[in-house]
């Protein structure tokens, strides 16, 4: 369903909620930590698996064992039959986003003279949180980014959450003489030691009624916060959340960025709205998400024990029956340029994703009912089979060459044609719309000049593989350990001035 | 709304409402046309019993009938020396042979297949001259002038995959303008698929889309304002773009040949491809000079009888374009153009069987050509005057009447030069010296009167393969037991009503049955008399004199001699050493 521009409609002024009821520090914590888990127990990951999920894997590797003993040849086939039917329905369900994605995206576009036309006094009190933890270079280019934001000082409500423990950045902070409209919230050093925990404990002290947040590193355009109030003046009541466009200001740094810029051209510029136009739950971008704070205070704010709350709230908020859209307005964030660093923070959202599936599959039939057939579907397409696909995809490589060059029985033993030929068909077919949805988007994006990169991308996609690996082990290891990711490796001079 | 601005007559309708009314136009041509073909074919195949007005296309359903119901039936059977796409779409068709059997012994399948696409033609030609903007009722006339074109008419209904190549060049051509004109990054990709489509159609394809990629990277690089070095790799992206589903395709076809046959392009390389076939017919590849301008003489003769308006309409086309430097409209007819190209310098170079359906693609290419040049406006904008003279003029002055009159006078003319066309094709398609191997037996489907003897024999072509077929049912034989190579024989396979009694060609043990027959439980086997296309029959290459003495397999049961123009013979023998039938 297009959005279409309602011109005429004045911003619609927002009321100012009152300020939370003063806590203690130990009660913000306790809330900010607790709040979800003891409200609505089943869509925290405090826990990782419930005792029915728990039952099911016991059962399927019970079974899975006593196969491959008795009955070897069988139970491959039922494996390799299984993860070819995955594969299939992955590939079918992205020719749909496919086919949605070149046409018009499906985005909420406000022009610049109109979210300046807004006047001051229509405009309500916003709140920006930016959760930095240990980030002392890059804390003086956030504040001036956010001077840059075109919006009444006044209205302004910066919240910066810093941990308590966390004296460089404070120092940092107090150097490089912040504003009168941020405030710095110190967060007590509490388990979990997550961005989703310090978001809540903002959270409780928020003041604006719409709220954002960004990461210490990002360059929001300056007109976004304008944009974004007068897209949720026009938008229809169940709209949210507004994700802003996310893109990289370094992607000529290194290969690296190169190929993750064009991973998030493509996220957020085509895939995402394409998806969100299709009546799927999105996942969200961990920054640059508008949200009505009422709407975030009902829904129960950020699970603190998710590594991916973002994935997690996109997901929650569809379920309670809100949308999400995405607006024209692009925010500048830097490309991780290291491998390492890389494959951290790649372990980390996959090891979100898994962690969001698991919580929302607790009850898959009511889960079915919340989502409709399609929402289902496009979840466990989404956030599944993502992570699923990333972890297996290495595996069948390695099988499809083996095959090429050795043709050992064992392989033709559990891929009968009936399994092999639709196995085969959705490989290339999916490799194949994989590579060529990247051409289209730097073609689209009207960037020719990552094209090399485009070209090279399956070797990107072998190091997508090895961070769901890591994840896969990390998940059984240590679930909700938070793997910080080292921002200002951007070289000063590679930076370029956002358009 | 700059279109309705050009249209004073009309109350400017929302352009909504014209969008939610054209469709319904190009709908009722693309029903007409396709209940008109059906009604033909179906008097043609069912009533006549004329199959041999398109021999490929029989053995297309042959083909689609192994893939499901050989004694070995597997997808792998398509076959790789052609292109698999008209076969495939033949498999859903011929999978309801035991509702109605005639869709497959009368091969009735692939009329139902080539009358749907040549009717899908039809409408892609109405989108076209829709959208670059010629009047309705000239499209309706054009539309029409393709759709009654007898070479139009006759592959509609002969199964043949011409009908689904030229489906597909159009949609090719229509997305390739619809990209230039608007941009848009769908009619680019679309483009792409289609050109994979054609691809996997003919391999003719591939001179398609090297029109389109050379037009795609030039249109690209033209547009492009930046640096030179950003304008070539804007250019890149944009060919890559286009160009990969084609690419793929190609390559996985050779790759799927490559992995079950072991040959990556059997079309080439094959003893039953196109070069064997040339060999076998006594046709060399290579030309002498004199050769090769007869041949060129012969091919511009063959399209001037197709459409003699041709080099008339690339004068006008030209010119037009050339006057409202509209360079956009030259893609598509370039697009047509390259196929006929390339098929002309084939036919010059011995490369091919000279064949008039290699032309075909002629006829589309000038109706494109005479709807650019009709266009009213081009949809990019700007204002063009109308090519038939100054009619907004005469209007503003009140001289409505000499308007009508005008248009009456076109439509007269229109309608002229349209009937002219369809005679003119219907002299071509009737000649036996321009179609080959194809006039005699339309002579035969339309003469009320006697019947000269080439056209009597004409119009007996395949009653031989049903002779056999009839008889070797009568055997009552097990599954198994009969060895042909349904190169030649697809038919005899095909009408059959125990196709499991044959081991064919595609049988993935036939090689392994046809080196030790009579221990692989055959008992009988058929082979062609060995001249011309009988020579490539996989038996009579494995046992010299197969057909002459059985070439020590087998004694002769039963000689079939051909009753047609055809003069293939057929022989019936029982392997040695096994029983009586």
């Amino acid at each position: 369903m297009p959005v279409t521009k309602r011109t005429g409609t004045r911003a619609r002024r927002h009321t100012v909620v009152a300020p939370a009821p003063t806590l203690t520090p130990a009660e913000a914590t306790a809330e900010a930590v607790d709040g979800l888990r003891l409200r609505h127990p089943e869509l925290s990951a405090s826990r990782v698996l419930d005792r029915n999920q728990a039952l099911v894997i016991l059962g399927i590797a019970v079974a899975g064992t006593l196969g491959f003993i008795l009955a070897p040849v069988g139970t491959g086939i039922a494996l390799s039959g299984c993860i070819a039917a995955v594969y299939l329905l992955v590939f079918v369900g992205n020719v749909g986003v496919f086919r949605r994605l070149i046409h018009t995206p499906h985005v909420v576009s406000v022009t610049d003279e109109e979210a300046r036309a807004v006047p001051d006094d229509q405009l309500p009190v916003y709140t920006v949180m930016i959760a930095a933890y240990d980030e002392p270079e890059v804390i003086a280019t956030t504040l001036r980014s956010l001077a840059a934001l075109d919006y009444p000082a006044h209205l302004l409500d910066i919240k910066l959450l810093l941990e308590a423990d966390d004296s460089a950045t404070r120092s940092a902070v107090l150097a490089a003489h912040p504003a009168a409209n941020v405030e710095v919230v110190l967060v007590p050093p509490s388990r979990p030691r997550t961005k989703p925990k310090a978001l809540n404990f903002g959270l409780l002290r928020a003041r604006g009624a719409l709220i954002t947040i960004y990461d210490a590193e990002d360059r929001p355009e300056p007109l976004q916060l304008r944009r974004a109030v007068l897209a949720f003046s026009r938008a229809a009541p169940e709209v949210a959340c507004l994700q802003a466009r996310l893109e990289y200001h370094n992607p000529h740094q290194n290969l690296l960025t190169s190929w993750f810029a064009i991973e998030y051209l493509s996220w957020f510029g085509f895939s995402l709205p394409a998806i969100a136009g299709g009546r799927t739950p999105v996942p969200l971008g961990g920054t640059s998400m508008h949200m009505r704070r009422s709407v975030l205070e009902k829904i129960g704010g950020w699970d603190p024990f998710n590594v991916t709350e973002d994935c997690d709230l996109g997901v929650r908020l569809y379920r309670m029956g809100y949308r999400t859209e995405f607006l024209n307005s692009t925010t500048y964030e830097e490309a991780n340029s290291d491998p390492i660093n890389w494959i951290k923070q790649r372990s980390r959202w996959y090891k979100g994703y898994a962690q969001t599936w698991l919580v929302h599959m607790r009850h898959p039939r009511r889960l079915w009912h919340e989502l409709g057939g399609r929402g289902f579907c496009g979840f466990n397409m989404l956030v599944g089979a993502t992570t699923l696909t990333a972890l297996l995809n290495p595996v069948f490589w390695a099988l499809t060459l083996t095959w090429f060059f050795a043709h050992p029985t064992f392989i033709q033993s559990i891929f009968p044609s009936w399994v092999y030929f639709p196995g085969l068909a959705s490989m290339i077919a999916g490799n194949f719309l994989a590579l060529y949805v990247d051409f289209i988007v730097i073609r689209t994006a009207g960037r020719p000049e990552l094209m090399r990169a485009a070209v090279l991308a399956p070797l990107y996609w072998m190091l997508i593989s090895v961070g769901a690996l890591r994840a896969f082990l990390q998940l059984l290891i240590s679930p909700f350990f938070w793997e910080k990711t080292t921002h200002g490796l951007d070289r000063p001079h590679a930076v370029e001035a956002e358009a | 709304m700059q279109a309705i601005a050009l249209r004073p007559r009309f109350v400017a309708i929302p352009r909504r409402l014209i969008r939610l009314r054209r469709p319904s136009d190009a709908l009722i041509a693309f029903w007409s046309c396709l209940v008109a073909y059906l009604a033909v074919a179906f008097y043609v195949t069912l009533i006549v019993h004329s199959q041999g007005l398109g021999q490929d296309g029989v053995s297309r359903v042959a083909i689609a009938n192994r893939i499901l119901f050989s004694g070995d039936p597997h997808l792998a059977a398509v076959g790789f020396v052609w292109s698999p796409l008209p076969e495939l779409v033949l498999v859903p068709l011929v999978a309801l042979k035991s509702v109605w059997p005639a869709l497959v012994q009368d091969a009735f399948a692939g009329n139902i297949v080539s009358a749907l696409f040549m009717a899908g033609a039809a409408y892609q030609i109405f989108r076209f001259l829709d959208e670059v903007g010629v009047r309705r009722w000239v499209r309706w006339l054009l539309t029409a002038t393709f759709a009654l074109h007898p070479m139009i008419i006759l592959y509609a209904i002969n199964s043949m995959s011409e009908a689904m190549f030229i489906f597909f060049l159009l949609l090719v051509a229509r997305h390739l303008q619809r990209w230039l004109r608007t941009q848009e990054i769908s009619a680019l990709v679309s483009t792409g698929f289609y050109l994979a489509m054609l691809y996997l159609t003919r391999y003719e394809a591939t001179a398609a889309a090297a029109a389109v990629v050379v037009i795609v990277a030039f249109a690209t690089f033209i547009r492009t304002r930046s640096a030179t070095r950003q304008r070539v790799r804007a250019a890149m992206l944009d060919a890559f773009i286009v160009v990969a589903p084609f690419a793929t395709a190609f390559v996985l076809w050779a790759l799927t040949s490559w992995l079950i046959t072991g040959t990556a392009f059997q079309q080439l390389s094959s003893s039953y491809g196109n070069s064997a076939q040339l060999q076998s017919r006594g046709l060399s590849t290579s030309l002498t000079l004199g050769q090769e301008l007869a041949a060129s003489s012969q091919a511009l003769h063959w399209m001037l009888a197709l459409e003699p308006f041709l080099p008339v309409v690339i004068v006008a086309c030209v010119a037009v374009i050339v006057w409202r430097r509209d360079w956009i409209a030259l893609a598509a007819p370039a697009v047509l153009a390259a196929v006929v190209a390339f098929m002309f310098y084939a036919q010059v170079s011995g490369s091919v069987l000279q064949l008039l359906r290699y032309f075909i693609v002629v006829i589309p290419l000038v109706i494109l050509m005479v709807g650019v040049t009709l266009a009213r406006r081009s949809k990019s904008g700007s204002r063009e005057s109308p090519p038939r003279g100054p009619e907004h003029v005469w209007r503003r002055r009140s001289l409505r009447w000499l308007w009508t009159g005008g248009t009456t006078a076109a439509a007269i003319v229109g309608i002229v030069l349209m009937s002219l066309s369809v005679q003119a094709g219907y002299r071509a398609v009737m000649d036996p010296t321009i179609n080959v191997g194809y006039a005699a037996e339309l002579q035969a489907l339309v003469q009320r009167g006697p019947l000269t003897q080439a056209e009597r024999l004409a119009s007996l072509r395949f009653v031989t393969d049903h002779h056999v077929s009839q008889y070797v049912d009568s055997l009552h034989l097990g599954r198994g037991t009969v060895l042909v190579d349904d190169f030649l024989g697809f038919d005899i396979v095909m009408s059959s009503s125990n196709t499991q009694q044959y081991v064919i060609t595609s049988d993935r043990d036939f090689q392994q049955v046809l080196a030790d027959p009579s221990g692989n439980g055959v008992r009988y086997f058929l082979v062609p008399s060995e001249q011309a296309l009988g020579k490539l029959d996989a038996i009579n290459r494995a046992y010299p004199g197969a057909y002459a003495n059985g070439g020590g397999l087998g004694t002769l049961v039963k000689q079939f001699n051909s009753v047609s123009d055809d003069a293939t013979n057929w022989r019936l023998y029982r392997v040695n050493g096994t029983g009586t039938g």
